[in-house]
């Protein structure tokens, strides 16, 4: 069976709600399938203005589009800069187009392509894997996707990810940890500290994909492992 | 005879080399032709090309144009087929031939007919011989019996049977149930025999194009390999061809932009992949590079960017990068790969202005900085967005050796700067696929990397427990490639790690008959 790379992702935005909100950072890690590591060289991280900031005119500390929002001020305090250079960073970032972009073609490089392999398609793509990518980051590529034209209209959803494979690491870690009864949480934050990673830079988005794709990792080591251990073969034909 | 696959390479082949390829005055005992034909090195050769020609070739190595005859016929379906005593007519030539077996003629009478193939009927005409003697067949009638066992009409056979009875009887050389026998066991070589004046034209043939393979090999392979957009699967013959070239110590490289040539050309010693050999690069985009009025010697790694690939397509564009057809430039491939994807950012306008510019810059942050000066201020944030992305990319530019092995095995049909196995730890290896194949190795011990390029899955027929899985895998290094098995017991052990693709550390043994390799081991690296 061939096995395509996972690309471990995560998105900070300007929001909560993934329908609406802009990301403001991407990052990226691969991971390859076969040796169970991060691949070399694979760290993808950029920065994109938000949509409302490439809008607006004349933003300033006391007139900007987030309003009575908190957002700025949490990213603020993430960070532990104040929201002002917050703000005026984000209207630094290039262009939304741009970034996205830019992973595009870095996905473009970790398709499962080689010698007898059909060409470039969404099914050479990598995996899209991440912490709570289903109820957040994947509508937000969904999002960019069917605005920057790479949408499969067919299937309604983003073509630069394998169109049927996708890790969501929280319920991977959720199913695993069901019966840990010390385990009341299963956000990146309390895994972080449950599985004794270090929490410095939490929050940035290279630092959670990392975090993650380690954790990823060590799980399919272990599924790896039991997998060939266990019979699952005419496991139901006695039953 | 297929003049397509076989007269016109060596037309081409015998163009610019001062010797006399014409058939007549071939050198018929040439040790070294033989000697590859023997080690199955026929890749290419007219004939035994296929994998079933080339093992074949190996197990009966033959030394003379009657043995290679015999070779070609015995590769055929028929012989495969027919069993006789548990084994195919095929390999009990091949174990008469090479004494393993006893070789016997039925009848004495039959000696002289059956000597040259060992006591086994495999040609036509044996038949036709045979019944002239024991039958006393005009060649009319020898002709109609020929007929009947080409055309395989059981009608005539039974005409003709009835006619070499009749014949032997008064021929007396053998009796009625001797001359039976005989005539049944020419009736079962019908199934099989070949004519043996095809076979040994085809013999002909495919000794001149070992002969080519062994004496000019690069100028061999250089043609063959522009034959291989003819077959079926095109990148597959690639592999196979350049394959082969690394066993043979030839250098393949990659296509050179500066060469500007069609197809594989042999220059300085290498083999130089063609432009259309890369995927997506067609004829129409190397006859647009023809309009392109730029000299491709001179011209800058701007140049090359703004004014050549900007006007082709843009696949044909990335894949000829993604293969190194720029490497002159020493500029790495991902970097190029992200300056094309940064210019197609820019408007038609602002190409144009870097065009009329483009003596005054150095780089590309420097075109698009000049850009910057003559936009408005619409235009003005995604212009700094672009140089921004240049001078701040998101990703590593550097080549890695998976990607650069990948993208040419996709685009090209074979890695031909690298391998995959190249970045792993392989201090404990002790040989490599050349290596191995040469039988530069001991038989014992055997410590290789390799990537895996195939896993045909089968299940064992005989053996204590028939039905288990056990497998051929075929390996490969930038050295060359092997083709290795493995038993039931290590295949259950071992096969999560054998999925294509995957690079691997294998502990090899050389089978008893030293004809294969035994896959015991297998570790990740």
């Amino acid at each position: 069976m061939n096995k395509n790379k996972i690309c471990v992702f995560d998105f900070e935005t300007d929001g909560v709600n993934p329908n609406e909100c802009s990301p403001v950072q991407l990052a990226a890690v691969m991971v390859d399938p076969y040796r169970l590591e991060i691949i070399k060289d694979s760290e993808f991280n950029i920065n994109l203005k938000p949509e409302k900031l490439e809008k607006a005119k004349g933003v300033t500390i006391d007139n900007h589009p987030y309003g009575d929002s908190d957002i700025l001020d949490w990213h603020g305090k993430v960070r532990g800069v104040d929201k002002a250079q917050i703000l005026d960073e984000w209207l630094q970032y290039p262009e939304q187009k741009h970034s996205w972009q830019q992973f595009i073609g870095y996905l473009e490089n970790y398709h499962l392509v080689g010698s007898g392999k059909s060409k470039k398609s969404k099914f050479t793509a990598p995996i899209a894997c991440g912490y709570n990518i289903n109820r957040f980051d994947m509508k937000i590529v969904d999002r960019l996707s069917e605005k920057y034209d790479n949408f499969d209209i067919k299937e309604k959803n983003s073509s630069i990810f394998h169109p049927r494979d996708r890790i969501d690491l929280m319920y991977v870690v959720g199913l695993w940890l069901m019966y840990v009864p010390e385990i009341k949480s299963i956000s990146l934050d309390s895994i972080r500290s449950y599985m004794g990673i270090n929490s410095d830079n939490a929050h940035d988005a290279l630092k959670d994909v990392t975090d993650c794709a380690n954790i990823l990792i060590r799980f399919l080591k272990l599924h790896k492992n039991l997998s060939q251990r266990i019979q699952f073969k005419n496991c139901f034909k006695d039953e | 005879m297929n003049k397509r696959r076989c007269a016109c390479k060596f037309e081409k082949v015998g163009k610019k080399i001062d010797l006399d390829l014409r058939l007549e005055n071939l050198d018929l005992n040439c040790k070294t032709t033989w000697d590859m034909i023997g080690e199955g090195n026929t890749k290419g050769c007219f004939q035994l090309e296929s994998r079933l020609g080339q093992t074949m070739a190996k197990k009966l190595k033959p030394t003379n144009i009657e043995q290679l005859s015999a070779l070609i016929s015995i590769l055929r379906p028929g012989c495969l087929e027919a069993y006789r005593d548990g084994k195919n007519v095929s390999n009990h030539y091949i174990d008469k031939k090479n004494g393993l077996e006893t070789v016997d003629h039925y009848h004495d009478s039959l000696k002289d007919i059956l000597a040259t193939t060992y006591g086994e009927m495999i040609y036509q005409e044996q038949a036709m011989q045979i019944a002239q003697k024991i039958a006393g067949f005009n060649l009319q009638d020898a002709d109609v019996l020929r007929k009947a066992i080409g055309k395989k009409k059981a009608d005539l056979m039974a005409e003709v049977k009835k006619q070499f009875i009749d014949g032997a009887k008064q021929e007396c050389i053998v009796n009625v149930e001797e001359a039976e026998e005989i005539f049944g066991w020419i009736e079962k070589s019908q199934r099989y025999s070949f004519n043996k004046s095809h076979a040994i034209s085809y013999a002909m043939n495919a000794y001149l194009s070992a002969y080519v393979k062994a004496h000019f090999p690069s100028r061999f392979f250089v043609s063959y390999l522009n034959f291989a957009k003819d077959k079926i699967d095109p990148l597959k013959e690639i592999y196979e061809l350049v394959s082969n070239c690394r066993e043979m110590a030839i250098d393949v490289c990659n296509p050179n932009f500066k060469l500007l040539n069609k197809n594989f050309v042999l220059k300085d010693k290498c083999i130089y992949f063609g432009l259309t050999n890369i995927k997506g690069v067609g004829e129409s985009v190397f006859k647009k590079l023809d309009t392109i009025k730029i000299d491709i010697e001179k011209a800058s790694y701007l140049q090359i960017l703004f004014i050549v690939l900007d006007n082709i397509n843009k696949t044909a564009s990335k894949n000829m990068i993604s293969v190194g057809c720029f490497d002159y430039f020493k500029v790495n491939r991902k970097q190029m790969l992200f300056d094309f994807d940064i210019i197609t950012n820019l408007t038609k306008k602002e190409k144009e202005f870097v065009i009329m510019n483009i003596a005054g810059y150095e780089n590309i942050t420097q075109c698009i900085e000049g850009v910057l000066t003559k936009v408005n201020a619409r235009r003005r944030n995604s212009v700094e967005s672009i140089l921004n992305s240049l001078k701040n990319p998101a990703y590593s530019l550097s080549d890695t050796i998976p990607w650069i092995a990948d993208t040419e095995s996709q685009l090209l049909g074979i890695s031909v700067s690298c391998s995959k196995i190249d970045e792993c730890d392989l201090n404990f290896v002790n040989t490599d696929c050349r290596s191995l194949k040469d039988s530069k190795s001991s038989s014992k011990n055997i410590m290789i990397g390799i990537e895996i390029k195939d896993v045909n899955i089968i299940k064992t027929k005989r053996g204590a427990n028939p039905g288990q899985e056990m497998a051929f895998v075929k390996v490969t290094d930038s050295t060359g490639s092997l083709d290795a098995v493995i038993f039931p017991e290590e295949f259950k052990t071992f096969k999560n790690l054998l999925s294509i693709d995957n690079t691997a550390v294998m502990k090899l043994e050389q089978s008893k008959k030293k004809d294969g390799m035994i896959i015991k081991k297998v570790w990740q690296v």
